[in-house]
């Protein structure tokens, strides 16, 4: 269904945001992409998508080179992209029948296509409020009914769980479930971690434009040990001196953020917490992190797979001018770089010139 | 062509009732005074002409751009709506918008004028109408080779103004190459036809509307089969 070779793509800047990248899903198969910011997971999308003109390599969706798709493939897609663009003086109902009926979908056949949708996403009670009167969970909502509503065989979702709550994100697994068990395809782009290993049959692990894994989950998993990670986000930043307890390792150690690797799983908490008050600083936040794909993304390129926050309806924006966010200034960027370099010569894959291009 | 941009377009221009407002009463603002001056007839029509052409073009060029920037453009051509029935249609929607929203305007050209006749009036509508369909496809042209919303500004005020010009609106025609070029410019027509009601004439459409019709053959071919060309601009530009 889904068969791209060597698939690359680079901005007109020049910048690439993809290199030589396979990747196949077939039917019943759902694909979930992962990796960090700028790792090129959007651009794929959009390339699958048609929304983008490959600049190497190629790619077919049906058959169908991605750079000539027909009204009768887009027709079997169902995109869903990462900007929720609705026509805002319409409301929901009427957004989700123009893009069904834009699809292909009949005129008569449209409102019974998209109520279920609605409601299966809680926007029935909103159906008939203006698009932009909704919140940006609620357009994210619509976007993935939309995306839904002409039964397509390929769904292509750009970090479908993003803005979504607990019940949205369980019905769009039950949503994804369904559609793989009739026969359809799904290749996700997600950095909800706990979302792809729940619903993937398959991971691929970007980064910086290149694949550096491609199996199922539990085959990736299983290369990693048990080994629990505690996530502690400081509330004064400061220079601390922090005496871990024994058998506990500092994965990351910044003036704002500490992140250690300890076998002993949670069981570790009193005596951190206690070392973090004795060094003077005090946590505003501690997260307990299940080792698996972050853990399997740093050893096979040695960068940090940023994580996202548990799922908030509404999850919070960074302003753009207060400078450069501690998690992304603690993390030791060049040095996952310069692995992953290593890792790529070492697999006889030619890595990206330099780290610093993106 | 399904209609279904068309029908988009039609209900968007319905649910955006303060812009409808706006655009029905400040073109009458602007007309009713010249029209009720004593103004000679060739400023009043000169004044029309303008007003209507800058209506149609600014009015088409400049939602386009606004789509583009906001994605919307893109995201309806991730649809199977095919790019030619997408501008024809809107371009097609944005004439029938801008002809309703003229209406008053038009009124106040009829009650200025002197005494025009029926068969001279019966005709401002559909030349209006035409007029601006030429002027919402020239503004689909303009916007696809803007980068922004001011560009798109500039570029559709310098472009409306030169076919007006060149349909001479601003002088009398004085020699065999500017007559010819005024004969097939697309505001010939609408230029002709509000002299005429300013003046109390009694004549019809002669060549400046057969240039009409041919410009709105003409430019709907075109704009159709530029489609893909000038949505791939626009959606970049809307991306860059």
């Amino acid at each position: 269904m889904v068969r791209a070779r060597a698939l690359s793509y680079r901005f007109p800047s020049g910048r690439d945001a993809l290199e030589g990248v396979d990747l196949d899903a077939s039917p019943g198969e759902t694909v979930v992409v992962v990796g960090p910011n700028g790792s090129g997971k959007t651009s794929l999308l959009r390339l699958l998508a048609g929304d983008l003109k490959p600049t190497g390599g190629s790619a077919r969706v049906f058959g169908s080179s991605v750079d000539e798709l027909g009204p009768a493939a887009v027709r079997r897609i169902g995109f869903c992209p990462d900007r929720a663009v609705h026509l805002d003086a319409l409301t929901g109902h009427e957004n989700a029948v123009f893009f069904a009926r834009a699809m292909g979908v009949h005129r008569r056949s449209a409102p019974a296509a998209i109520e279920p949708l609605l409601r299966a996403f809680s926007l029935d009670g909103d159906a008939d409020v203006p698009v932009g009167q909704y919140s940006f969970g609620m357009r994210r909502k619509l976007l993935l009914a939309e995306a839904l509503a002409h039964r397509p065989e390929l769904l292509v979702l750009d970090e479908p769980t993003i803005g979504l709550d607990a019940d949205a994100v369980e019905q769009l697994g039950l949503v994804l479930a369904e559609h793989a068990r009739s026969g359809g395809t799904a290749v996700l782009a997600t950095n909800d971690l706990g979302f792809a290993v729940e619903r993937a049959t398959r991971l691929v692990l970007l980064y910086l434009g290149r694949k550096v894994a491609d199996a199922a989950p539990e085959a990736l998993l299983s290369s990693v040990d048990e080994s629990d990670r505690v996530d502690i986000r400081l509330a004064r930043p400061g220079d601390h001196e922090i005496e871990l307890p024994e058998g506990v390792h500092a994965v990351v150690s910044g003036p704002s953020r500490l992140v250690v690797e300890s076998e002993r799983g949670v069981g570790v908490l009193p005596s951190l917490c206690a070392a973090v008050l004795r060094a003077g600083a005090r946590p505003a936040r501690i997260e307990i992190q299940r080792s698996g794909l972050p853990e399997v993304f740093r050893r096979l390129t040695g960068a940090e797979l940023e994580v996202d926050e548990p799922r908030h309806p509404e999850p919070a924006r960074r302003p753009p001018d207060v400078g450069p966010d501690p998690a992304v200034a603690d993390r030791p960027t060049n040095e996952g770089h310069e692995r992953f370099h290593q890792a790529a010569r070492a697999a006889g894959t030619e890595g990206p010139k330099s780290g610093s291009d993106r | 062509m399904s209609g279904l941009i068309l029908s988009l377009e039609l209900r968007l221009a319905t649910r955006r009732r303060r812009l409808f407002v706006l655009n029905t009463t400040i073109p009458l603002l602007l007309v009713a005074p010249v029209a009720l001056s004593g103004a000679p007839t060739h400023h009043k029509a000169a004044v029309y002409t303008v007003l209507f052409a800058l209506f149609g073009t600014f009015g088409s060029a400049i939602p386009l751009l606004r789509d583009a920037e906001h994605g919307l453009l893109q995201r309806i051509g991730r649809t199977t709506i095919p790019p030619s029935a997408h501008l024809l249609e809107r371009a097609g929607a944005g004439a029938m918008v801008d002809s309703v929203q003229l209406v008053p305007a038009c009124l106040a050209v009829l009650w200025g004028g002197s005494s025009a006749n029926l068969a001279t009036s019966a005709w401002l509508l559909p030349v209006v109408g035409g007029s601006l369909l030429v002027a919402n496809l020239v503004g689909i042209w303009v916007a696809s080779i803007a980068r922004s919303i001011a560009e798109g500004a500039l570029f559709a005020a310098v472009t409306a103004l030169f076919l007006v010009h060149a349909s001479g609106t601003f002088r009398s025609p004085t020699g065999l190459p500017g007559q010819w070029i005024e004969t097939v410019s697309p505001y010939r027509g609408l230029h002709e036809l509000l002299l005429e009601i300013a003046s109390g004439g009694t004549g019809v459409l002669g060549g400046g509307g057969w240039a009409l019709f041919a410009w709105v053959l003409l430019a709907s071919l075109a704009t159709g089969g530029l489609a893909p060309a000038f949505l791939d601009r626009l959606t970049r530009a809307g991306t860059a």
